[in-house]
């Protein structure tokens, strides 16, 4: 049966769409591609990575702040971020999470954790965030920690390919680290300090 | 409540095909699907990326009827199920099938009996599987085994397989009872559970 072209009825629109027969994109079967789970199966409506990928890293130094990509739609709505904590070989005693938008201004945060134990971390935003429009944000992530470094989900691509090609800004790079923080996120943060990371860590939104 | 499009017509099922670039959520959608996904390799679905695939599964309690999802659009149709075997243990029964979210037993696989090699194992679907409607869709697997059979799949944490407000019933991973010889023809999906579930790689063509 050939393919119908279609051609979408508008250029920009934030209405949500739904495709029940198979498409093809670039020559490559997206139906094929989306027949595994994603996020949503799990209950998440985003995440910085698909969590069939993940599987388990060791945090740097404690209280690094990691920042992990999130391609937001316009109009969500964000009540809570998690994270997946796996060992807890020492002690933790602090857990941030929040969301910095591509200005590295703190749009959303959750209250700190404090100490917490192994197993999926929910925290609930201060005041839900509405997604003003669609492009990246930042999952912030930062873990303090004494004696052995705890592990998380996430994934460690290699450190040649994390920063992408070279002519890639620094401020736009999916997973870096930005500076240190104990207690609570910083309001903003200077997106040209940010520094390639080779750990990606999984962050869940819904 | 999203818009759902019927393309060009009403009624149609023609594939649709797009070429231009298309970004969704303010990210290339289009670039995404430069990466070869599972069409390449030939299969129609898998449950798990074949690049995620990477992690060796034991198929653990013998018996125990692994569901893994799958999203299937409608009209696609069927005719085999595949795993890939990394230690083949001792074994007399390998089970493959296809539950609806109903937990009816849509389609199955003629038993692939002992299995005692590792590799790519292909089921041949008893009759072919023309998907009814688009959605989810449960691949299950089952090995009747006194030594564990091992076996592909996501190395995705087990915290993460119950998901966050998921309900039994939609649970994408999850056990649901025992089989010995051939799946039971009905699942309770309310009794589902992630507990001991596994991510397995499961193909479809």
């Amino acid at each position: 049966m050939p393919a119908q072209v279609y051609v979408p009825p508008v250029n920009e629109t934030t209405a949500a769409f739904q495709f029940d027969s198979s498409v093809v994109m670039s020559g490559n079967s997206l139906s094929s591609e989306q027949s595994s789970a994603q996020p949503a199966s799990l209950g998440f409506a985003a995440a910085t990575m698909n969590p069939l990928y993940t599987s388990s890293i060791t945090t740097g130094a404690t209280g690094t702040v990691y920042l992990n990509s999130m391609m937001l739609p316009a109009g969500m709505v964000i009540s809570n971020l998690y994270m997946v904590s796996l060992t807890i070989p020492g002690t933790v005693t602090q857990g941030l999470l929040g969301i910095y938008n591509a200005a590295g201004t703190l749009v959303a945060s959750a209250a700190g954790l404090g100490a917490f134990t192994t197993g999926l971390k929910q925290a609930p935003l201060t005041t839900p965030y509405t997604v003003p429009s669609s492009g990246m944000y930042w999952g912030a992530l930062a873990v303090s920690w004494a004696t052995t470094a705890p592990t998380f989900a996430g994934a460690a691509p290699g450190a040649g390919i994390i920063g992408g090609v070279p002519t890639l800004s620094i401020t736009v790079t999916p997973f870096a680290t930005n500076g240190t923080q104990a207690s609570s996120l910083a309001a903003s943060i200077t997106l040209a300090s940010n520094v390639d990371s080779t750990l990606a860590f999984w962050i869940g939104a819904n | 409540m999203p818009v759902i499009i019927t393309p060009q017509l009403n009624q149609h099922s023609e594939p649709v095909q797009f070429d231009g670039t298309v970004t969704v959520a303010g990210l290339s959608l289009s670039s995404r699907m430069t990466a070869s996904g599972p069409a390449q390799l030939g299969f129609t679905g898998a449950t798990c990326p074949v690049y995620a695939a990477s992690s060796t599964l034991s198929t653990g309690t013998t018996g125990a009827v692994y569901l893994c999802a799958m999203y299937l659009p409608a009209n696609t149709t069927l005719s085999s199920m595949y795993f890939n075997v990394t230690t083949a243990g001792t074994n007399t029964h390998n089970l493959l099938g296809i539950y609806s979210t109903a937990g009816a037993l849509l389609a199955s696989c003629t038993d692939l009996g002992v299995i005692s090699t590792t590799g790519l194992k292909q089921g041949t679907l008893t009759s072919q599987l023309v998907i009814p409607s688009s959605g989810m869709y449960w691949a299950a697997y089952c090995s009747v085994a006194s030594v564990t059979t091992v076996v592909s799949g996501s190395g995705m944490p087990a915290t993460l397989l119950a998901g966050s407000g998921v309900t039994a019933a939609n649970l994408p991973f999850a056990i649901n009872g025992t089989a010995t010889t051939a799946l039971a023809t009905t699942i309770t999906p309310s009794s589902n559970t992630a507990t001991n579930a596994l991510p397995i790689w499961i193909g479809v063509s």
